[in-house]
């Protein structure tokens, strides 16, 4: 559904961001991209969805199709119009408006850009919403910026259920969230893929979380994508386990192999 | 580069690397100095009075551009107080020579600095935790503020139409003509334009600009962003001010009614159009602009169109906008950048473009 | 009373044209030196087909029509381009429109003092006092135009949008809002607001090159406020209009605007960001 190829954005006029990104998300599958801080995640997810500031950041090679349709060059309220709705990793809610004002602006735009998209009758209405997420109607009418973390994140998802999306893409799914909370959101993600068959590409630093819920997995650093697999793979695999899991790893821990960390290979 | 986002001319080093002569000043460049300053040394005996008295006036403008552009220019703090900063200068020296009588015209040029220079403070202190639009904004407030005050020491403490400058002096040598006056002009334009480039190549130039492009990001890297608002302030509003009591001793009267809004605007038009940030572009500028409407004039009497003279100045202001605006939108660098496509495309003539090494030496 | 209806039409016309601003500042980050101007300029066009023989309903709707034409030509011609660039650049911007339109009235209208014929002259006696009808005529139109406006901005769907783009861009983007359409409609609605700001004026009081000068006023109230502050223009041009009002009756009306100007410098002394805008993320020096 998703397939990106190649994928480089400048940054300024000679630093790479991200260089030859590519990956895919097949229909109704839970996709996970992963990385430590500054891997360009965040660029991929922006150049995706058109919201590159575009005096600073462009994208200089490689292409981004969805569902057949290019999305270069698209602003950003088009590439939501086909069915991408991103959940962004800060500043995710309006938090002048209410919960129920932030609710009714993607409930309008998504009455009209949803026509001819079947929506899950779940996910229909704002009361629909209230009923899957309970906190939120206590909260409908008192501004966002009064919510707790978790709380806006469910908010988000809600506002971004509302726009009949074909794929979601949540940006850094359980930063600032206590454990409890982390693993709600995964297990709100999981339960919509599997109930309506939402696709979803789940950005995160937490390894272990989204690789739990996803299917398949990518492992970004340094703007690019040194290894993927099914998530099964990935979390056998001892590098994700040494690197991202804090796990594994060889016993030799001498001052010798520290030093040379760098030089040696990983990702074979 | 994209030429859609708006880069103001940075200043120095990084300028230094693109300029084609920047850091090589062989002979011939100086010949070509020489031969400008010969030139401009030669324009009284050449132009006939009138054109003589427009270049005066020229030259008077650009030692207010020059300054006004440090400040909106350089350190982006966008000001609409120009007219009342000329203001303050033209009734400080007026009320100076009311005064005093007989006071001695260099005398009188530092006390207009001077009041210039308090006024630049007390303007400064509360704009500086202010954003870049509450300082305009309240700078055209102040304005307008000024010119009820200028109006009322007229009306209630002069309690005439304007002050009667005498004719200035500088040490017994009478500046009664439009050559004399030329040449003081001139040299003082010469100096301001110096101390502006040297200010800008120097370390409070440098800081000046880090505050206009970003000061938050200035602020972290140690600049004391207080001191550089504080400083471009003082240093703009005095050389404004002395350029004031320059005009009122040269028009010889001093009267509210000649700093008006359009006079501001004129001056903001004046370094837009020249280039934000350049001090070749306040030169190019200031006498574009005060040329400006006595071009406009003989165009009419050549076309031999009879136009009111209501029209007339209603077809200025729309060209001002227009400039002001179009510059903005299409060549935000103004004048000062055209000048240097034509100077680079000539110095590369016959090829189009420059060879990579030489521009990056 | 004849004061307080004074202060309440100026307060009205003030606030109308403040809105004007602020509305086009939230969404495009522009702020409008040239209110003042474009509010005169279609005061003109209003004071000009009355004259011209239409009803005062019929000008006005002439007036309405000219002023979103006008907004929706400015944003695509002018505004459309800039977004997304310093805050500074709009604003120079504004300055050369508002010379530009300035030239425009002088060529067009000529320039002269005119006045917005409503049809109703004369005067009222309400609770023993004398009231003006064109004042009565300016205050009601201004506060009716002042509720349309408030009440479309909360309660609208548009008017959602447009809070939404007024906070967050990008985000709205994502969330499915054509900002394009939503800065344009800004445009159009601001420029409403400033021309029914300027025909009630002319109304009231005169339409002519000086009166542009009420574009100050709005400005100052505009500061005290908060820039982008709706409900904080408001509070800003009541406190702008009893200045003004009170410093002409008593003191002298030449020092009109000194009063508003000590007090922005007083407001900004102590809340850099006006009374109800937006605190800034850095508390700057």
């Amino acid at each position: 559904m998703l397939e990106v190829e190649g994928l480089e954005v400048i940054y300024g006029h000679a630093v790479r961001a991200i260089q030859g990104v590519s990956f895919s998300i097949a229909e109704g599958a839970i996709v996970g991209l992963v990385g430590l801080n500054g891997a360009g995640k965040t660029t991929t997810i922006r150049a995706i969805s058109g919201l590159l500031p575009t005096d600073s950041m462009r994208i200089s090679d490689g292409r981004v199709r969805f569902a057949g349709r290019s999305l270069l060059g698209l602003r950003p309220f088009e590439a939501t119009r086909l069915g991408i709705a991103v959940v962004p990793e800060r500043e995710k809610v309006f938090d002048t408006l209410t919960v129920r004002e932030n609710l009714e602006l993607a409930a309008s735009s998504g009455r009209a850009l949803g026509a001819g998209r079947t929506r899950p009758k779940q996910f229909d209405s704002i009361d629909q919403i209230f009923n899957q997420f309970p906190q939120l109607g206590r909260r409908a009418a008192q501004d966002a910026v009064l919510l707790s973390g978790g709380e806006r994140q469910m908010l988000a998802i809600g506002a971004c259920l509302l726009l009949a999306p074909r794929l979601l893409i949540v940006d850094e799914v359980s930063l600032g969230l206590a454990p409890l909370v982390r693993a709600q959101v995964l297990e709100l993600l999981s339960r919509l893929n599997r109930e309506y068959g939402l696709a979803v590409l789940a950005v995160d630093q937490d390894v272990a979380g989204v690789l739990s819920i996803a299917s398949y997995g990518y492992i970004l650093e340094n703007g690019r994508v040194v290894f993927d697999g099914p998530s099964a793979k990935l979390l056998q695999h001892g590098d994700v386990q040494e690197f991202y899991l804090g796990t594994g790893g060889g016993s030799e821990r001498g001052y010798r192999h520290v030093k040379q960390y760098r030089r040696v290979r990983r990702w074979h | 580069m994209s030429r859609r986002s708006f880069e103001w001319a940075p200043a120095s080093l990084h300028l230094a690397a693109h300029h084609p002569f920047a850091l090589r000043r062989g002979w011939v460049q100086w010949t070509y100095v020489l031969a400008g300053v010969l030139a401009l040394l030669a324009v009284p005996s050449v132009l006939p009075p009138y054109w003589l008295h427009l270049a005066n006036l020229s030259l008077i403008a650009v030692i207010g551009a020059v300054a006004l552009n440090l400040l909106t220019g350089n350190a982006r703090l966008v000001s609409l107080g120009q007219a009342a900063l000329l203001g303050v200068g033209g009734f400080a020296a007026g009320l100076l020579v009311r005064a005093f009588p007989g006071i001695p015209f260099p005398i009188v040029l530092c006390g207009a600095t001077v009041a210039g220079l308090l006024i630049g403070l007390i303007v400064a202190l509360p704009s500086l935790r202010l954003r870049v639009l509450y300082v305009a904004v309240t700078t055209l407030a102040l304005h307008f503020a000024a010119v009820t005050v200028f109006a009322i020491i007229q009306a209630v403490v002069l309690d005439s139409s304007g002050i009667n400058m005498p004719v200035a002096a500088i040490a017994g040598f009478e500046l009664g003509s439009a050559v004399r006056w030329y040449f003081v002009l001139l040299s003082l334009a010469a100096l301001t334009v110096l101390g502006a480039l040297n200010l800008l190549r120097s370390h409070i130039g440098r800081r000046w600009v880090a505050v206009g492009e970003h000061d938050v990001a200035a602020e972290s890297l140690g600049v004391s962003v207080a001191r550089a608002k504080l400083s471009v302030f003082v240093v703009s509003s005095a050389v404004v001010s002395s350029a004031g009591a320059l005009s009122a001793y040269y028009i010889g009267t001093v009267s509210y009614e000649s700093y008006n809004f359009g006079l501001a605007i004129s001056y903001l038009a004046m370094i837009i159009i020249g280039g934000l940030g350049s001090v070749l572009g306040s030169v190019l500028g200031a006498v574009l602009i005060t040329l400006l409407p006595y071009a406009l004039d003989q165009v009419f009497a050549v076309v031999g169109l009879q136009i009111r003279a209501s029209t007339l100045a209603g077809l200025q202001e729309m060209l001002f906008g227009a400039l002001i605006v179009g510059f903005l939108l299409f060549e935000p660098r103004g004048l000062a950048e055209v000048w240097r496509r034509v100077r680079t495309a000539a110095a590369d003539w016959p090829f189009r473009y420059r060879a990579a090494q030489r521009a990056t030496r | 009373m004849t004061l307080l209806l004074t202060i309440v039409a100026s307060w009205g016309i003030y606030a109308l044209l403040g809105m004007g601003i602020v509305i086009v500042y939230r969404t495009s980050r522009v702020l409008n030196i040239a209110g003042g101007e474009l509010a005169v300029f279609v005061g003109y066009v209003v004071a000009t087909s009355i004259a011209q023989g239409l009803p005062f309903a019929a000008g006005l709707a002439v007036g309405a029509l000219s002023a979103a034409a006008l907004g929706f030509v400015v944003f695509l011609a002018l505004f459309r381009r800039l977004m997304g660039e310093a805050p500074h650049v709009g604003l120079m911007v504004t300055v050369g429109l508002a010379t530009f339109v300035n030239g425009v009235i002088v060529i067009v209208f000529g320039g002269g003092m005119t006045a917005v014929q409503t049809g109703f002259a004369g005067f009222v006696n309400v609770a023993g006092a004398r009231l003006a009808v064109p004042d009565l005529v300016a205050a009601c139109g201004a506060w009716l135009g002042i509720g349309a406006i408030a009440l479309a901005y909360r309660l609208t769907n548009l008017g959602l949008q447009m809070r939404a783009v007024a906070e967050r861009v990008m985000l709205s983007a994502q969330r499915g809002v054509n900002f394009d359409r939503i800065v344009a409609l800004s445009w159009v609605i601001g420029l409403l607001a400033l021309g029914l700001a300027g025909s009630l004026h002319g109304a009231r009081a005169f339409v002519a090159v000086s009166a542009a000068v009420i574009g100050i006023g709005a400005l100052l109230a505009c500061l005290i406020g908060g820039m982008d502050s709706l409900k904080g223009v408001v509070v800003g041009a009541f406190i702008v209009s009893v200045a003004e009002t009170l410093t002409a009756v008593y003191v002298d009306p030449r020092y009109v605007l000194l009063v508003p100007v000590g007090i922005l410098l007083a407001v900004l002394a102590v809340r850099p960001w006006g009374l109800f805008g937006t605190v800034e993320e850095f508390r700057r020096v």
